[in-house]
C-alpha cells in the first residue's frame, strides 16, 4: 500500500523533480545452501560454567545429523553443524551470530542455550530473517509475541513453574513457599512463572532471596530465607550454587523440597549433589526437578530409545543426559521441516515447513505441533526426582 | 469562448503555474536542507560513538564494540542500515551487517583515514544504496580508526517523499482555492454583463419599457448602467417627440411617455 502510494507520488513527480525509486536487491535467501550441503550454526556455552548445556546440546543434535547424513542427508544434502563457543556470554553470542551468517554462510541458526544468550541473539535473528530452531531456555519474552523466524520445542519456564507449583500446593497440600533465585533475565523469567502460579492459589512466596550467578555463597540468602520456616524452595540457577544451597538448607534435622527448572541440567546438578555436596541419601527423593522432555533412561518410547543408541554411536564416553535428548530432538524437528521444504529450498521455505508441521510423532509420547501463529512444539512438563542411584528419574 | 471562462481559466493557470514553480522550488530546497540536517546530526551521533569506543579500539576490543554497535543499531533500525568501526589500518574492526560487507562500503571504509574531517558520501549501488556518515577516532590529533553510520537510502527517500506530497497536497490546494476565486470573480463581473446585455436586446427590439438594472458596485459597469439610462432616456424623448409630430390631431396636447411607460406595466 505504501509502495503503490509511493510509486504514485513518484510518478506524479516524474516529469518535474526526477524521483527516482531506490530499491536494495532482495537479499539472499539461499546463503548456506550447495547442492550438496547445507549448512547450520549453532552458538552456545562450550566452554565455562555452563559448557554442559552446549556440548550436550551440541552432541545430542549431532548424534542424530550423523544418522540423517549417513541415510542420504536431506533431500540429498549433508547436514554440516558449524558451532562457535559463547560461553554463556550475551556479547559473544551476539557475534557469533554475525559470524555465523557472516563468515559460516550459515543457512539456518540451531541450539541456542540459555535465557540471556538467546534474548541477546533474537534481535539479529529478526532482523537477518533467518530460521532458528530450538532455544534451551523457556523464558517468556522469546516466546510472546511470536518471533516469525525463532520456532521452540521446549515448554516454557511458565509451565515448569506451574507445574512445580501445583505439585507442591495441591497435591502435597504444602502452605509456605520460599524463592531463591539468581540476580538476572534467567531468574526474574522463573520467578515471574512462580508468582502468577502461587497468584492463581491466592499465595505468595513466604520469602525471597538472590544471589549473583557465578557465587556459590548460599549462606546469606539461605538465611534470609529459613525465619519463614519454608516447607518448600524454589530454586532458580545453575548446578554448582542450587547443590551447595539443599545441602546447607537440608542440615540441622530440616527435611524441606525442593525444586528447581529443567535449564539446570539434571545430570550435573545430580553429580554435583551426591559427589561434590554429599547430600544424604535420605534428602535425594525430596529433590524436584521439571523435565520438558521425556527422561533419555526411558525404555518404552521408541523415540528415547533410538537417541540413546545414536549418542552412544556418536559419543561413546557420554553418558545418556536429558540436555542431548532436547538436542536431538530439537535436531529431528528441523531435519522433518528441511525434508518437507524439499530440495528447492530457501529460509523462507524453511519457515513455512516448519509452521506446516502438525500432530508429528517422534516417539517421546508427546506429539510436535507448530502453526503460523504457535512457534512452540511441544507441551507438558515432567516432574523428575532424584532416585537412590542417583539419577534424575520422571515419576 | 465567453468572457466568465476566460477569466476562470487565466487565473488557474496563473495560479498553478506560479503555484508549482514555488512550491517545487521550495520542495527541492527544503529537501537538500533536510539531508543535511540529517547528515549533520548523525556526525554528532558518529562522534559520540567514537568516544565511546575509543578504548574498546585502542585495545582492539572486537567483542565489546560489536556489542555497542548492534545496540545502538537496534535503537534505530528504520534509519540505521549499519554502524562499522574501522582501526588505523583501514581494517574492519566490528560492523553490525548480518551479511558479508558490500564492496562499496569496504572500499569507503579502508580510504577513511585520508581525512581528519567528518564525511558525507553518498552511496548508490544495485547492491547498497546508504548515506556514509564517517567520522575519525581520534587519539590527540593521530585518528586511531574511524566510527562510519550508514544512513539508510530508503529513509532518507521516504523523507523527500513526504516533502513531496506535501507539496504536491499545498499545490493542489491553492488550485482549488484559486477555482473558487476565479468562479465568484467571474460571476461578479459576468452577471452584471449579461443583465445589461439583456436590457441591449430589448432595445434592438424597440421596447422601451425595459428596466435598467440597479448596479451598486461603484465599477465600470456601472458607467455602462448609467450610459444605458442615459441612452434609453433619450431615446425615450425622441420617440415621443416622433409620435406626436406624427399624430398632431390625436394627441391634442403632449402627454408625456413616462405615464404611458407606467401604464404599459
Amino acid at each position: 500500500m505504501i509502495q503503490l502510494e509511493r510509486s504514485l507520488v513518484c510518478s506524479l513527480f516524474a516529469l518535474a523533480a526526477g524521483c527516482q525509486s531506490h530499491h536494495r536487491l532482495p537479499e539472499d535467501r539461499k546463503v548456506g545452501l550447495s547442492s550438496s550441503e547445507l549448512v547450520v550454526g549453532m552458538t552456545a556455552a562450550m566452554t565455562g560454567s555452563a559448557s554442559f548445556l552446549g556440548t550436550q546440546t551440541a552432541h545430542g543434535a549431532q548424534a542424530w545429523f550423523n544418522e540423517v547424513n549417513r541415510t542420504g542427508g536431506v533431500a540429498g544434502r549433508q547436514i554440516r553443524l558449524v558451532v562457535r563457543d559463547d560461553g554463556y556470554d550475551p556479547p559473544r553470542t551476539a557475534v557469533n551470530v554475525q559470524a555465523l551468517l557472516v563468515e559460516d554462510r550459515a543457512f539456518a541458526l540451531f541450539g541456542f542455550v540459555g535465557t540471556p544468550t538467546s534474548v541477546r541473539a533474537t534481535p539479529l535473528i529478526d532482523r537477518a530473517k533467518v530460521p532458528s530452531v530450538g532455544f534451551f531456555t523457556g523464558a517468556e519474552a522469546l516466546r510472546k509475541p511470536t518471533i516469525p523466524w525463532a520456532f521452540h520445542v521446549r515448554d516454557s519456564y511458565y509451565a515448569e513453574a506451574e507445574h512445580a507449583v501445583a505439585y507442591f500446593i495441591d497435591e502435597l497440600k504444602l502452605e509456605r513457599v520460599a524463592v531463591l533465585y539468581q540476580q538476572d533475565a534467567f531468574g526474574q523469567a522463573v520467578l515471574s512463572g512462580l508468582q502468577l502460579a502461587l497468584k492463581r492459589r491466592n499465595k505468595v512466596p513466604a520469602a525471597l532471596a538472590t544471589y549473583e550467578r557465578g557465587s556459590l555463597a548460599m549462606e546469606g540468602p539461605l538465611s534470609q530465607l529459613q525465619p519463614s520456616k519454608p516447607e518448600a524452595y524454589f530454586m532458580v540457577g545453575t548446578y554448582a550454587p542450587l547443590a551447595r544451597f539443599v545441602k546447607l538448607a537440608s542440615s540441622g534435622g530440616e527435611h524441606p523440597w525442593f525444586h528447581t527448572v529443567s535449564f539446570v541440567g539434571s545430570e550435573a546438578f545430580a553429580t554435583e549433589l551426591t559427589q561434590a555436596q554429599k547430600l544424604e541419601p535420605a534428602h535425594y527423593a525430596h529433590v524436584l526437578v521439571t523435565q520438558v522432555v521425556p527422561s533419555p533412561r526411558d525404555d518404552k518410547l521408541p523415540g528415547v530409545m533410538e537417541y540413546r543408541a545414536l549418542h552412544a554411536r556418536a559419543y561413546p564416553s557420554d553418558s545418556p543426559n536429558y540436555v542431548a535428548l532436547e538436542g536431538f530432538i530439537n535436531a529431528k524437528v528441523l531435519t522433518l521441516a528441511l525434508t518437507r521444504a524439499g530440495h528447492e529450498l530457501d529460509r523462507d521455505k524453511l519457515v513455512s515447513a516448519l509452521e506446516s508441521l502438525s500432530n508429528l510423532d517422534i516417539g517421546i509420547g508427546r506429539k510436535l505441533s507448530y502453526s503460523p501463529t504457535n512457534h512452540v512444539a511441544l507441551t507438558g512438563v515432567f516432574l523428575s526426582r532424584l532416585e537412590p542411584d542417583g539419577i534424575f528419574r520422571t515419576f | 469562448m465567453n468572457l466568465g471562462r476566460k477569466i476562470v481559466l487565466s487565473f488557474i493557470a496563473v495560479i498553478v503555474v506560479f503555484g508549482s514553480v514555488s512550491g517545487f522550488a521550495t520542495s527541492y530546497l527544503l529537501d537538500a536542507r533536510m539531508k543535511h540536517e540529517v547528515a549533520t546530526s548523525e556526525v554528532m551521533f558518529a562522534r559520540s560513538l567514537s568516544l565511546r569506543v575509543f578504548k574498546q579500539v585502542r585495545d582492539h576490543n572486537a567483542i565489546q564494540i560489536t556489542d555497542l554497535l548492534f545496540d545502538e543499531q537496534q535503537l534505530r533500525p528504520e534509519k540505521l542500515e549499519y554502524l562499522l568501526v574501522v582501526d588505523k589500518a583501514g581494517k574492519v574492526l566490528a560492523h553490525t551487517f548480518l551479511s558479508p560487507i558490500p564492496q562499496p562500503i569496504r572500499d569507503i571504509a579502508q580510504g577513511s583515514l585520508k581525512t581528519e574531517a567528518s564525511s558525507i558520501r553518498a552511496v548508490d549501488t544495485p547492491a547498497v544504496f546508504v548515506t556514509d556518515v564517517a567520522v575519525p577516532i581520534l587519539e590527540g590529533i593521530e585518528p586511531i580508526g574511524s566510527v562510519h553510520v550508514g544512513l539508510k537510502g530508503e529513509y532518507l527517500d521516504a523523507l523527500k517523499v513526504d516533502v513531496k506530497r506535501l507539496t504536491l497536497a499545498a499545490v493542489i490546494g491553492v488550485g482549488l482555492l484559486a477555482t473558487g476565486i476565479a468562479l465568484f470573480l467571474a460571476r461578479v463581473i459576468v452577471r452584471p454583463l449579461k443583465s445589461l446585455t439583456a436590457v441591449a436586446v430589448e432595445l434592438s427590439n424597440a421596447n422601451l419599457d425595459v428596466k435598467i438594472p440597479e448596479v451598486k458596485t461603484n465599477d465600470e459597469i456601472r458607467d455602462l448602467a448609467e450610459a444605458m439610462r442615459g441612452v434609453m432616456a433619450a431615446l425615450s424623448t425622441l420617440m415621443a417627440e416622433i409620435e406626436r409630430q406624427a399624430n398632431p390631431a390625436q394627441s391634442g396636447t403632449s402627454i408625456p411617455a413616462a405615464p404611458q411607460a407606467s401604464e404599459a406595466e
